[in-house]
């Protein structure tokens, strides 16, 4: 019984394996190597997961697919769980794992969720594959600032960085945001948080920072955003007579609901503005919100990296290929996995003659990673940038967003206000 | 705010909090005193209720504040047609996945009501999305004491508190004088208290758990209509949440008990309203929990129920 | 035999092949089918306490919790808190983990002492509701009283961080760092073993307490069961299985969060345990298997599958459909359609309905006549342990009951009731409906608690002792509507009997040392005797629920006897029978005072039974003894008679009881 049983899993994983991979037809003179990655391809993610799909697709396009004379080939791996629909560390390590045993993976791209990060990380330091992530901003995966304790090394069990992020993280928009408030002559702060790790991170930094540069805070309290009423929460951020809500947050942990409410307990502007992280900046967002309510907090948003409109060189060029390409605007990360998707090309092309010579698959991800490790001066929709030696980018340009009344079907839209550093 | 203001204006939003417990209490608390059934389903009959109010709203074309007479017709109207939605909808979940269960063992329909949650959650997932939806301010919203007392005060008293209030106050009447007056509602007790005598008696057994199911779902209904127009937003995770705590309040107050359930659902919305001032919104429901346990522990009869004593 | 045999090995083989076969042939799947077998693993251990003890969890996942955070906490290197900072070895900690796991189990179950059913799954629905919000929030603890803040941001749990990175298990020369396969290995080994001890536990002494508990609490604890100890135990060893399979998550991990024990985990868990069939040992690894199965590859192959379809039939809605997006859907549909088509689960033992009236008193369909009962089958070892009064003094009465009283609210059930049973003699309790004669029994028996008065068992007091002590003492029961295990064996159900004879614990029963197995061999031979005594014999295997009405009489008499009483409380035994088997248990009560000089206590409605048999009889009216004396003192009473007869009544006492 057992037996035919585990034999029907082999059969049906060997069916996954198989329809999941695709033959080409294409000349490659090295042969082939393969870029795995990995983030939540189900359910609420799945936009944001083909988006950021399309960005590796687009850079791996622009290139024909092949790189000097190495033919690359994305496999696209989703670690969501299958009983959250959330990704899932346990899923996360099996994508790790199935990429590190893959002889011919050259690097692995991912994740969407600082969470699953953690996990993956130390497997494919073990194995010196270098991991690009399009969209990680938790802090501590790179850095001491904004960490929990003995992070980054944690993550770096063989004493070497091999994760890097184009994109720049949160300990940089926190401290910004912060900054922000006070030069918007905020007096009194009431942070909140939705006990997740980007929110929680996020709201910790801005916490630190306005205690820092003088702004009082008169809280940084979690909530239980599974609550559809939050109105006791507000009433207390009343009677605290706080003039900023700061809500370390994600459309998806219920930051509508804050928004839609505070304008019912009398929390609007200029009594009480609402300022938010760029897990914020989506439409959906305004949608739950409601204009009204959004307006009437004078609601604003920081963002990492500048809004794409914006972009010039190399990413206004991006844009419109995305756009043309795709058919549609891209996600908030899409841009992101398809600059990651260049750095590793540009390293690959770097690393071809360390490729040819390597002995073993190891040597040939170690030389990738290197080659991706002294990424210098790289032409990206930011601007030009390095990585430093965190794998960090070592630019901190940052946007301020704010929602203006706009036509359309929603009724308003988040608009660029202002650069910030 | 001064203290008593802050404790006065967090009693009302637990007063409001706990009339949508309560009116979802009474249905699982008159299931399980009938068919001793825990219907892990109603929270999302509530759920599904706010969204189906919404509907209803749209297919009436109503998308801005109702003011007038639109508010005198349309509102109880919706309240209507939502309060039958919900109700031809529970009693369908318990022909379809528990009607066929009533002689099995006691976990078997437990796992279908599980199972039926799972379903419908699923089912207003992909409806209107992952993420919170915004319900219209169909119910215009007036600073009662400044506008109408022009008593300047920190203190908010909206016409959306009343709403809640007048709203809850006249269903949980008409339920008692329901229950308590009507044939119907005398078969419900009867075969709540024992099925086959009652059976014996001549009552339809069947239809009066049908019956049953039928008034708690038009409760669930009212109830995700009135949180719509209260809270002004909707989530398809929001049943689990609310028909745990409501549960919680059905058994706080003697599940099998009507007015143990009322009392129990505004005793769980003072506690959590209160905690989230008070203690930390991040501990709330972690208290609420312990003192469920504790409540079962040294009172498992609930503040309102009667102890009974088991037949050997 | 070779079949079993045979497939056994090719199990075992197929097991041990397996990752090697898949390295061989790249399919990767070995870190999935290890992640699913600690799925497994923890439904097995849920399965204990659903299963066998019957006990609903709907929180069980917070025992998983704790048993990767006890494995996190003392093995990771690195955590904010003072209290850490230093690595456990793996193998040390898996230990402590199954340990903590159990105390908490202990914890929890500790207040569903009190409660019963439902109530006990609300409870433990609280605890895996609180856990993880503890978890989440005693990562930051900030402790603020008017200012003063004694505690600031004190880090214990990681909070929404998690714990990270958590240590490996160390042996020389096994990857366990970056291979699966070692992975594959130790949850196998862990589960085999666990599958083993389980298999062992359901077999033993205290698997059918847990069943008994399950079938019927009360009739177990009168049974000889002790339900609060027989409760926690599967609390606890439920718990520590858990306890297991979370710290080898942790640490295969490397990782945890708290978003990973919630809810959903718990419901997960105990679909794999009813999918399956709840008990079935078997059935909760194909529940643990469909499930996963389910959700990491049906649903992503079928939406592969409805593509292409939509691609062949140029249907565009189909190309793009999403089957992942309801999962949820199907899952509770699967869920729904397993229950309505096959509620004991997939392969779950399928039960025989009852047939509506099986219960009927006067069933016309008896056909055969009961054995009669005959001295010689007597089992010798009952008649070795007869209570010829060697013990203690057999002057002294084996009952002495003095003065009880019971009130329930304002009604007085029990009014200053004496009554005596001298050793070996057969004593008759009767009396109209509502007199209070249950209600002794009861009080007698430790269910119920007396509100006055003393009661004295062969000279010593019984007040405050629970029912199963009681039994241990030497009283055993029946019930008036008979209470049986009714999914347990008829051998089992006289196997719960010997209860508190027997003496195997946890240990015993697991790793079956030579004096646990000729307890259990020699438990089994009695139990069978018994049944061939009571006319049983040929009936050892079937369920009880399944027997007719007669033989579940007899049955519950010989689950009595093999408690080995001094004296037997027998509630209405010939209830509902014919004549002809009443006659033939009359006999039989008559042939176990004659040849086991055992002391019988006995409520009746037959007068001709009750009048024929007693040595003497106490009447009970409106909780009143209102007389007592040798049967034919009580016929000619008065106040008896005016009792029975009221003041209209024409018939006499036996013909209105007979009428009944």
């Amino acid at each position: 019984m057992r037996v035919s049983r585990i034999t029907a899993v082999a059969v049906a994983f060997l069916a996954v394996v198989v329809l999941g991979g695709s033959a080409d037809a294409q000349q490659c003179p090295k042969g082939k190597l393969r870029l795995y990655t990995s983030w939540p391809m189900q359910g609420a993610m799945l936009p944001e997961g083909t988006g950021m799909k399309n960005g590796v697709d687009l850079a791996v396009s622009e290139v024909g697919g092949v790189v000097a004379g190495y033919c690359l080939e994305v496999v696209g791996l989703d670690d969501a769980s299958p009983q959250t629909g959330k990704w899932d560390g346990a899923v996360e390590a099996e994508n790790a794992n199935k990429a590190i045993g893959d002889p011919l993976a050259i690097v692995y791209i991912g994740t969407y969720n600082s969470g699953a990060a953690k996990v993956s990380i130390p497997i494919t330091n073990r194995a010196h594959m270098a991991q690009v992530t399009p969209a990680n901003t938790y802090p501590g995966l790179t850095k001491k600032r904004g960490a929990a304790p003995g992070e980054p090394d944690i993550y770096r069990p063989g004493g070497f960085v091999n994760y890097f992020r184009p994109i720049p993280a949160d300990d940089i928009q926190g401290a910004v945001g912060a900054k922000w408030a006070k030069r918007m002559g905020v007096k009194k702060v009431y942070v909140l948080n939705d006990q997740e790790l980007y929110g929680k991170g996020i709201a910790d930094v801005f916490e630190a920072t306005a205690k820092k540069i003088g702004l009082p805070v008169v809280a940084n309290e979690g909530i239980d955003w599974k609550q559809p009423d939050q109105k006791p929460v507000l009433t207390k951020i009343r009677a605290s007579g706080a003039d900023l809500i700061y809500l370390g947050g994600v459309i998806e942990t219920g930051a509508q609901v804050i928004i839609r409410q505070m304008k019912e307990v009398g929390l609007v502007a200029p009594r009480t503005r609402f300022l938010g992280p760029d897990g914020l900046l989506e439409e959906e967002l305004l949608k739950g919100a409601t204009c009204d309510a959004a307006l009437g907090t004078e609601m604003r948003i920081t963002f990492a990296g500048l809004p794409f409109e914006k972009m010039r060189g190399v990413g206004a060029k991006t844009y419109e290929t995305y756009k043309a390409k795709f058919g549609k605007e891209p996600t908030a990360y899409a841009l992101y996995a398809a600059e990651g998707g260049r750095v590793i090309i540009d390293a690959i092309k770097r690393a071809a003659p360390a490729i040819e010579q390597a002995k073993d698959a190891t040597e040939k991800r170690e030389a990738v990673r290197k080659a991706i490790a002294a990424t210098k001066n790289f032409e990206g929709i930011n601007g030009k940038w390095s990585f430093d030696e965190n794998g960090d980018v070592d630019y901190d340009t940052m946007s301020g967003f704010k929602v203006v009344k706009a036509d359309g079907p929603i009724g308003c839209k988040f608009q660029f206000e202002t650069i910030l550093e | 705010m001064s203290w008593w203001e802050v404790l006065v204006q967090q009693t009302i939003n637990g007063l409001t909090r706990g009339a949508v417990f309560a009116l979802i209490a009474l249905g699982y608390t008159m299931v399980y005193g009938i068919i001793e059934l825990i219907n892990f389903a109603h929270g999302d009959v509530f759920m599904l209720g706010l969204f189906i109010s919404l509907a209803w709203f749209a297919l009436l074309g109503v998308t801005t504040t109702l003011t007038g007479w639109q508010l005198l017709t349309l509102l109880p109207l919706v309240f209507v047609l939502t309060m039958l939605t919900t109700a031809a909808l529970n009693v369908a979940i318990d022909r379809v996945a528990y009607r066929p269960l009533r002689r099995s063992t006691r976990l078997a329909p437990l796992i279908t009501a599980i199972g039926v949650s799972f379903m419908l959650e699923n089912v207003a997932l992909l409806w209107k999305g992952p993420a919170p939806i915004a319900y219209p301010d169909v119910f215009p919203s007036v600073d009662i004491l400044r506008e109408w007392f022009g008593v300047d005060s920190a203190i908010f008293v909206t016409t959306k508190d009343m709403l809640v209030v007048g709203a809850t106050i006249p269903l949980m009447v008409a339920l008692h004088y329901f229950v308590s007056r009507t044939r119907w509602g005398k078969a419900m007790r009867a075969t709540a208290q024992d099925r086959e005598t009652a059976q014996a008696m001549g009552i339809d057994v069947e239809r009066t758990i049908l019956m049953t199911f039928f008034v708690g779902g038009a409760l669930a209904g009212a109830a995700g209509l009135i949180q719509g127009m209260y809270y002004n937003i909707g989530m398809w995770w929001m049943g689990y949440q609310a028909g745990l705590r409501a549960f919680t309040a059905a058994v706080l107050g003697g599940i099998g008990s009507m007015p143990g359930a009322a009392l129990g659902g505004l005793f769980i919305g003072f506690l959590s309203a209160w905690s989230d001032q008070y203690i930390s919104a991040r501990w709330t429901n972690a208290l609420v929990f312990a003192i469920l346990i504790l409540v079962l522990v040294f009172r498992p009869q609930g503040l309102m129920g009667e102890r009974s004593a088991e037949k050997i | 035999m070779t079949g079993p045999g045979v497939r056994a090995a090719a199990l075992v083989a197929a097991l041990l092949a397996y990752p090697f076969v898949d390295k061989a042939l790249g399919f990767q799947t070995v870190h999935a089918v290890s992640d699913g077998m600690i799925y497994v693993l923890l439904a097995l251990g849920l399965n204990i306490v659903v299963g066998y003890a019957g006990l609903l969890d709907l929180g069980y996942a917070a025992f998983f919790a704790i048993g990767a955070y006890a494995m996190g906490l003392l093995n990771s290197p690195v955590l904010g808190s003072p209290l850490y900072g230093y690595a456990w070895s793996f193998w040390l900690c898996i230990w402590l983990a199954a340990a903590v796991s159990a105390l908490l189990g202990v914890v929890i179950g500790a207040p569903t002492l009190r409660v019963r059913g439902d109530y006990l799954a609300i409870i433990t629905l609280g605890f895996g509701e609180i856990i993880p919000v503890a978890i989440r929030n005693l990562g930051d603890i900030t402790v603020d009283i008017g200012g003063w803040r004694p505690i600031e941001r004190l880090n214990l749990t990681g909070g929404e961080n998690g714990v990270n990175p958590i240590g490996r298990p160390y042996l020389p020369g096994v990857p366990f760092e970056t291979d699966p396969v070692p992975w594959y290995f130790l949850i196998l080994i862990i589960g085999a073993a666990s599958l083993w001890s389980m298999n062992r536990l359901r077999d033993s002494r205290l698997g059918r307490a847990w069943m008994a508990i399950r079938e019927d609490e009360t009739a177990a604890d009168c049974t000889g069961v002790n339900p609060i100890s027989t409760k926690l135990l599967a609390f606890a060893l439920g718990a520590s299985f858990s306890g297991f399979a979370g710290s080898v998550y942790a640490a295969k991990l490397q990782a945890i969060t708290p978003g990973a024990f919630e809810f959903q985990v718990s419901i997960m868990l105990l679909c794999m345990v009813v999918l399956g069939g709840a008990g079935s040992l078997k059935g909760v690894i194909l529940g643990g298997m469909l499930i996963t199965v389910f959700d990491r590859v049906v649903l992503t192959q079928t939406t592969f599958m409805v593509r292409a379809a939509g691609r062949a039939a140029g249907v565009a809605a189909l190309t793009t459909a999403d089957l992942t997006l309801w999962r949820w859907f199907f899952f509770g549909l699967g869920l729904v359609l397993v229950m309505l088509l096959r509620p004991e689960g997939l392969a779950g033992r399928r039960v025989r309905p009852v047939a509506v009236g099986a219960d009927d008193a006067d069933d016309p369909m008896v056909l055969e006549p009961p054995p009669a009962p005959r001295a010689e089958a007597i089992p010798r070892w009952l008649r070795d342990r007869a209570p010829r009064g060697a013990a203690t003094d057999p002057r002294a009465p084996i009952l002495d009951v003095r003065g009880v009283v019971k009130q329930f609210g304002g009604v007085v059930a029990l009014n200053e009731v004496d009554l005596l049973v001298p050793h070996g003699a057969i004593i008759g309790l009767i009396g109209p409906n509502g007199a209070g004669k249950t209600t002794f029994f009861n009080v007698v028996t430790g269910l119920i608690r007396p509100d006055g008065g003393r009661i004295m068992l062969a000279g010593a007091s019984l007040a405050g002792l629970r029912p199963n002590a009681i039994v241990a003492l030497g009283v055993a029961r029946t019930f008036q509507s008979i209470r049986l295990f009714p999914q347990m064996t008829v051998l089992e159900n006289v196997l719960v009997g010997e209860h508190c004879r027997l003496a195997a614990t946890v240990a015993g029963a697991v790793l079956r040392p030579p004096a646990v197995r000729a307890e259990e061999s020699r438990a089994r031979a009695r139990a069978h005797e018994l049944l061939a005594f009571t006319g049983l014999g040929d009936k050892a295997d079937e369920l009880a629920r399944n027997l007719p009405y007669g033989d579940q009489r007899r049955l519950e008499i010989g689950r009595a006897l093999a408690t080995e009483p001094r004296l037997l409380l027998l509630d209405e035994p010939t209830a509902g029978m014919n004549p002809r088997e009443t006659e033939a248990l009359t006999e039989l009560i008559g042939l176990l005072r004659r040849e086991l000089s055992l002391s019988v206590l006995l409520i009746e409605h037959d007068m001709e039974v009750v009048m024929g048999i007693s040595d003497r009889i106490t009447v009970l009216d409106y909780g009143t003894r209102i007389a007592e004396g040798t049967p034919a003192e009580i016929q000619r009473h008065p106040k008896v008679i005016e009792a029975y007869l009221g003041t209209g009544g024409e018939q006499d006492l036996a013909a209105r009881d007979r009428s009944r």
